[in-house]
């Protein structure tokens, strides 16, 4: 028996799909990657990035969405896959082939983007014209009586294709303001025909759905649908829970094998899945529908550690356990798990890069797996490093993301990597921003995985160590990283060594105090989390200025909203596009749009204005810098820095 | 993925320049230029770009009636 199975018995226990087993309670949730051919082909990346993800040994492997109609109605991201047509039959086959070779069961999902979808069209299609709240999308056309029938026969022959290709099972979409959402609530579905109205009515679309494909897969053929639970649209008329249970048991009444439950949608205007929201907290929405439904049930949302899915399964309120951002960041998770070595995960940290950049039709990014995409290229080495032939001593300077991460993938390929570090602890800026508020404590775990990894790989560490350019002399390695980060500016402007002017690290690690009333000096997302921590304890009166029209611009988007309501609602006051011209003892000296003197006063003055810290000069030999020694950036840059320079040794 | 400037046709306006969040691009000859190895391939600079003189875009496939049938697959 494997350490996992006798720690996390639920979770490795057989599961039922239909009449199918699956080996474990695991199952990878569908993910757009945006890898494939912008004309709906299977790449050769998305096969690849299947194979990782059914070789880390989840029972179930879902496909990404694939849309249904040759129009491109239901296609919402650029490199979605298409399976309008038997021409791509053989490319959906590859991946079912894949899937397959690795014992796990293979589910290919069906998603029509509905109102988010018309990807290339200069419109969209939906139930009814309700205009979306966010920016991006087309505007909506309302679909006719022929259009839903069409609709409704192009997911059957999807279904057809499925079984096809090779499949064990079908998966419909129908989430987050995709079409079958958009049909089941109240906020986008006004029609008043067969479709609409009440909550039968509005049922009746997903239900024809899967009364469709039941009779053309037959009795055995699972399936698979994903259904909103708690839409979170009270202030726009969404859904009641209720409405959502009973229009959820209408459509699963109807030949559903398993149901996926989710929350939210992208328009809800609270936060669904990012780090504020602790780990296991949308259970109760599965505890719900498993009482009402008693069906199979799977979730994902929020469910990182394998600690809060195993209780899940333990007390019976799910079946499987989904899982989407923790198995991009890692897909060998549940392998590690088995092996019981849970500390080997690279950890997602809800940064959410990965949605950022699916809705800027760029390739799906990990923040902290720099391999995703090139898991078929053995220079990347997402299935280990060949050790290096030459093994070459490496020093590292600075042991914050990018260091530790350079050092981890260094010492694998076997070189005799040390890094140095001048405080007492590693993580660097990721250490320090995890005192933040709000589930910011989650960055220990990726710097704790880092650490181990180093550890595990070999490379030294030695803390409470700063470096000198005698240091490197003496220690004669064959390649130097600086990887010395970041810190306030104090050079900036005059005043800037003034006695009320404390740098924003000292602040967020509880070395100074600030007085009572705060000026958070900087514009980006270290100004933020800075002036959130200071809200967050609620003595200080805090303000931030800066020159830039907006502040955070370097903050992820699916971010920066739920900052600024937590900055408003803080009472922070924000000083936009104030040049600053001097930090004096009584505050902050600015110069507004208008070219007018304003002085911000203030107790003690926070400098967040983030610089590389160039205070290390060392040029003899091979000297690489890294993260942002090089240039301020977010934590993504200074891993993937590390990564991809580590990589090439 | 990487963007790809189309130098022929970049006016230097710099918007790209501006916008991009990792700051690495600039202006060589009075064009758009990266650093590729610090790109974090968001497409941000594509998208700012007023005269789409950055191309970031994935390729097409082109359907089997498409192509010469030695580049098909086999079913």
């Amino acid at each position: 028996m494997l350490p996992g199975e006798k720690r996390y018995p639920h979770i490795f226990s057989p599961g039922k799909l239909g009449k199918l087993e699956a080996k474990n309670r695991i199952k990878y949730a569908s993910t757009e990657t945006n890898f494939n051919y912008r004309d709906g082909y299977v790449a050769d990346k998305e096969v690849a990035y299947m194979q990782a993800q059914a070789r880390g040994g989840a029972g179930i492997v879902t496909t990404q969405g694939a849309y249904t109609d040759p129009k491109g109605e239901g296609k919402g991201y650029v490199g979605m896959m298409a399976i309008w047509d038997d021409k791509f039959i053989p490319g959906l086959k590859r991946i079912a082939d894949v899937i397959r070779r690795y014992d796990a069961l293979s589910v290919l999902q069906l998603m029509h983007c509905g109102r988010v979808g018309g990807i290339h069209l200069d419109y969209t299609v939906g139930p009814s014209v309700v205009q979306q709240r966010l920016p991006r999308f087309r505007p909506p056309r309302e679909m006719m009586r022929e259009d839903i029938e069409l609709c409704i026969e192009e997911h059957i022959q999807g279904a057809r294709r499925c079984v096809e290709a090779g499949f064990d099972a079908v998966e419909i979409s129908g989430i987050v303001g995709y079409l079958l959402s958009n049909f089941i609530s109240s906020y986008t579905n006004k029609r008043t025909d067969e479709f609409g109205g009440d909550v039968k009515g509005r049922a009746e679309f997903p239900r024809r759905i899967v009364e469709g494909i039941r009779k053309e897969v037959g009795p055995d053929y699972p399936i698979i649908i994903r259904l909103c639970g708690e839409e979170l649209l009270d202030d726009r008329g969404g859904n009641s829970p209720e409405e959502s249970l009973e229009i959820n048991r209408i459509i699963c009444n109807a030949g559903v094998d398993m149901l996926s439950v989710t929350v939210g949608w992208q328009e809800s205007a609270e936060s669904v899945i990012s780090r504020d929201i602790p780990q296991g907290h949308w259970l109760h929405v599965a505890r719900r529908f498993k009482e009402n439904l008693k069906m199979p049930l799977c979730m994902a949302y929020r469910l990182f550690e394998p600690k809060y899915p195993e209780a899940a399964l333990t007390e019976g309120v799910m079946d499987f356990w989904e899982s989407c951002r923790a198995m991009i960041a890692d897909p060998m998770l549940p392998k590690k798990i088995l092996e019981g070595r849970e500390e080997d995960i690279i950890p997602c940290i809800a940064c959410n890069i990965c949605l950022a950049r699916l809705f800027r039709d760029a390739e799906l990014t990990c923040c902290v797996r720099p391999t995703l995409g090139h898991e078929s290229e053995a220079d990347w080495g997402f299935y280990g490093f060949k050790p290096s032939p030459d093994k070459e001593k490496i020093m590292i300077v600075g042991a914050g993301l990018a260091g530790l991460q350079a050092g981890a993938v260094a010492a694998e390929m076997g070189h005799e990597v040390t890094i140095y570090e001048k405080n007492n602890n590693v993580g660097g800026q990721a250490a320090t921003a995890a005192n933040g508020p709000w589930g910011d404590a989650e960055f220990m775990r990726l710097v704790n995985h880092l650490k181990t990894r180093c550890e595990k790989n070999g490379a030294k560490i030695a803390t409470g160590t700063a470096v000198t350019p005698e240091l490197i002399d003496r220690e004669a390695p064959d390649k130097v990283i600086l990887a010395t980060g970041a810190g306030p500016d104090r050079a900036a402007f005059p005043g800037g060594d003034g006695k009320n002017v404390v740098s924003c690290l000292d602040v967020l690690d509880g070395a100074v105090k600030p007085g009572k009333r705060v000026v958070v000096v900087g514009w980006k997302g270290v100004a933020i989390s800075t002036a959130l921590f200071l809200v967050d304890k609620g003595e200080y009166t805090v303000s931030i200025v800066g020159p830039t029209k907006k502040f955070g611009l370097d903050v992820n988007p699916s971010y920066i909203w739920r900052y600024m309501k937590k900055l408003k609602e803080g009472g922070v006051r924000q000083y936009t596009k104030h040049k600053i011209k001097a930090l004096r003892p009584e505050g902050v000296l600015t110069e507004d749009e208008e070219g007018k003197e304003v002085t911000i006063s203030c107790d003690t003055i926070v400098l967040a204005n983030m610089a590389p810290d160039k205070r290390l000069e060392y040029d003899k030999g091979d000297v690489y810098t890294i993260g942002d020694a090089i240039v301020t950036r977010r934590a993504n840059a200074a891993i993937h820095d590390g990564y991809r320079l580590a990589m090439t040794f | 993925m990487f963007p790809v400037i189309n130098a022929f046709k970049c006016d230097g306006c710099g918007a790209c320049v501006v916008r991009c969040p990792a700051q690495i691009m600039g202006l060589i000859n009075g064009k758009a230029a990266y650093l590729q190895t610090m790109c974090e391939e968001c497409g941000i600079c594509a998208e700012v770009c007023p005269i789409d003189a950055i191309n970031f875009e994935l390729p097409q496939f082109y359907g089997p009636s498409e192509v010469h049938e030695a580049y098909c697959f086999k079913r």
